[in-house]
């Protein structure tokens, strides 16, 4: 391709399939990202549709034990790494060189690196559905030496891990070079959106904890095939090792996956409340120190494996402390909603779900956090519900809520307004069917990832699996509304919503292929 | 671009941070194994030999400071060796050397290599737990059919704090990792 004219003025470029895999656009990357996003939710999901059909009823029903594993395992990856890892930066790529007034992203072509590293890993992951010994089946965090007696599909599974780390390292960098360098004059850091915010904070834990995550699955892979002993006692190594570098890397993880949420209804929540955030200051720091106390918390992941007292109590104490600039959030919209002149769209009903119910889950993350608790709460259903409400009504709504918000702006077409209602009131109704009962029956001592139960779990199984399935179904809903809004429908103005503000929404509906070639001036 | 070159800069900052991480997840491990012997956190007891001056027969013990050693093991290989303490339970007072026996018995008809890794319970205890003489010191080679009884010469540190009333040590035996069979 040296034939290439390097013209970053023109409006051309590759049609058909060549101009998606060639694209250094960072609205078409943001686009191929938020599409695989959205294949790998039906694929993660239509796994998920299969564990709850097997916890329908107590007993064996449709398949065995080995392979619902699999599923519970799978199940967790894609949706991590396949579905809100990779929206979060396809929202990012869409919006952060428009939101601070920038051409492009710092690093175009690494950028198109980064989208097209996705699919080849994730190609990978699932061509282990089909190996022989069967997908991996040991819990998404791979704790050996369970994890270690995988059979073919061992080295697939960390290369397809290693990928995708690649994959959000560079994306990171990316995000990162492009917040500090890009930004029109004018715009200061302190007047950032926030989402910007929370995403720049995001890149840096990626940055910090991917390369982590890549060195623990590394010494798995050198201990299963290169006879080292990190993990295996009978050489000195020590399994409950694995657990502290997993989690180093997990607990910064689950902000990874929130963080960018809190951005994008941080935008949402003052559009609709026609106020401006309140505390915006505040609600940086509040992202900072988040980001901070993720780093010393992570062995309340493991309270279980025999620490000392005192690690105890210090985990548990530091962990209760997130609950301080989290809480300074949840106010913080609370009060920008606060006489505000509210009207509710579908994305401010999705920003206000999202409040509601991610603070359902932070308050059964406190519990957790309490650590005489969480001997009887460990690995049970009551965990499950619990990243569940963060993950599902949290991050899920959150970026839900991002794509009915900006995809007017992105399409220059309306939405069905009706049909988002429906999507999210069916939605929020079903997520809580699936989710809420499994409170009730952790508490009563289901243990997770175990295809079957004892029978006084049976009524709570069948409604959660009711949930799901209907959870599931709506989603089709939400497919169908954002193509139909694709091929058309009611032009929307530039503005699109009545209180918006940000640069985004000085640019035409749907913005030009190359925004901001030359600056906009910042108030 | 003007940006394009502070942009690379930018980015090779932020790799060499990526880097930096990806050493430092393995340099957790000998931290972590540092962390664990200088407070005896996770039951690990220090692997190294006592000197045996440290302790004097002479001190005088009073009857309420003694304290039960109970001796567990852990046959990992089941099948093929048997793995036994001699003496299950010991009434102990600090300070004094005390010896007892671990007896291996080789039920296969192959050689067995391999060493056995100590853990004690409670934690705490860990770092109090001195040992002069171990077979856990070194590898043990067993022949076909061999029945070998393996010397522990302890001693309890004075220091340990009054509460712990029973200490438990565990051994369990692995067989060396032969790489050139996978």
């Amino acid at each position: 391709m040296s034939t290439v004219v390097k013209d970053t003025h023109h409006e051309e470029h590759p049609s058909g399939i060549m101009r998606w895999i060639t694209t250094t656009n960072h609205k078409d990357i943001g686009t191929l990202y938020l599409w695989f996003a959205m294949i790998m939710f039906f694929i993660g999901g239509l796994m998920a549709l299969v564990i709850r059909s097997e916890l329908f009823q107590p007993g064996l029903q449709f398949v065995d034990p080995q392979f619902f594993n699999s599923m519970t395992t799978m199940h967790a990856l894609v949706m991590i790494f396949g579905v809100v890892m990779p929206a979060f930066t396809g929202l990012a790529n869409w919006m952060i060189p428009i939101m601070i007034g920038g051409p492009d992203m710092a690093l175009p072509r690494m950028n198109n690196y980064s989208f097209w590293i996705m699919p080849f890993a994730f190609s990978m992951l699932l061509s282990t559905l089909f190996m022989d010994g069967g997908a991996p089946a040991g819990g998404w965090t791979l704790y050996p030496p369970l994890s270690l007696q995988t059979g073919d599909a061992f080295p697939f599974l960390i290369f397809a891990i290693h990928f995708m780390g690649l994959s959000s390292i560079m994306g990171a960098i990316n995000i990162v070079a492009t917040i500090l360098n890009m930004r029109a004059p004018g715009m200061t850091l302190m007047k950032m959106p926030l989402f910007v915010w929370t995403w720049l904070i995001t890149a840096f834990l990626l940055i910090a904890v991917m390369p982590v995550l890549a060195g623990g699955v590394t010494m798995l892979l050198t201990d299963k095939f290169f006879g080292t002993s990190f993990f295996n006692a009978a050489g000195g190594g020590d399994p409950v090792m694995f657990q502290h570098i997993f989690w180093f890397f997990g607990h910064p993880e689950v902000y990874i996956l929130i963080l960018p949420s809190f951005g994008v209804v941080s935008a949402i929540i003052p559009t609709f409340a026609r106020k401006p955030l309140f505390g915006y200051s505040s609600m940086v720091y509040a992202t900072a120190s988040i980001a901070f106390l993720s780093f010393i918390v992570w062995a309340h992941h493991m309270f279980t494996v025999g620490m000392p007292l005192a690690g105890e109590v210090f985990f548990m104490l530091a962990t209760m402390l997130i609950a301080v600039p989290t809480g300074v959030k949840v106010f913080n919209w609370v009060t920008t909603m606060w006489r505000g002149a509210m009207t509710f769209e579908t994305p401010m009903l999705f920003a206000i779900g999202f409040i509601i119910m991610f603070t359902i889950g932070g308050f059964s993350g406190l519990m957790l956090a309490i650590t005489p608790a969480d001997f009887q709460y460990h690995d049970t259903y009551f965990v499950v519900a619990h990243f569940h409400y963060v993950l599902v009504p949290g991050s899920i709504f959150a970026i839900m809520a991002a794509c009915y918000f900006w995809l007017p702006k992105w399409t220059g077409n309306m939405y069905p307004e009706t049909l988002g209602k429906i999507h999210f009131w069916l939605s929020t109704f079903f997520v809580n069917l699936t989710f809420f009962p499994m409170h009730f029956v952790g508490l009563a001592g289901m243990p997770r990832r175990i295809p079957d139960y004892s029978l006084q779990f049976a009524d709570y199984n069948m409604i959660a699996s009711i949930g799901a399935f209907g959870f599931g179904f709506a989603q089709l809903i939400f497919l169908y509304l954002i193509i139909k809004t694709i091929k058309g429908g009611k032009k929307a103005t530039d503005e699109v919503w009545e209180g918006a503000e940000g640069l985004e929404w000085t640019l035409s509906s749907p913005p030009p292929y190359h925004s901001f070639n030359t600056p906009p001036v910042i108030k | 671009m003007v940006n394009s070159k502070i942009n690379k800069i930018t980015a090779k900052k932020l790799f060499f941070i990526c880097i930096a991480m990806f050493l430092f997840s393995f340099a957790l491990i000998p931290l972590y194994n540092v962390i664990c012997d200088v407070t005896g956190l996770n039951g690990n007891t220090s692997n190294l030999k006592e000197k045996a001056n440290t302790f004097s027969e002479a001190t005088i013990m009073e009857s309420n400071d003694k304290l039960n050693i109970q001796f567990i093991s852990h046959e990992t290989i089941k099948n093929k060796l048997a793995f036994k303490p001699k003496e299950f339970e010991m009434t102990i007072v600090p300070g004094k050397i005390y010896s007892t026996m671990y007896v291996a018995t080789n039920k296969s008809d192959l050689k067995i290599i391999g060493q056995a890794v100590p853990s004690v319970s409670p934690n705490e205890a860990a770092k109090y737990l001195k040992k002069l003489e171990c077979f856990c010191f070194e590898q043990q080679t067993f022949k076909p059919g061999e029945v070998v009884e393996l010397p522990l010469y302890f001693a309890i540190d004075e220091k340990m704090p009054k509460r712990i009333k029973t200490v438990t040590l565990s051994y369990s035996f692995f067989e060396t990792v032969d790489v050139s069979k996978k």
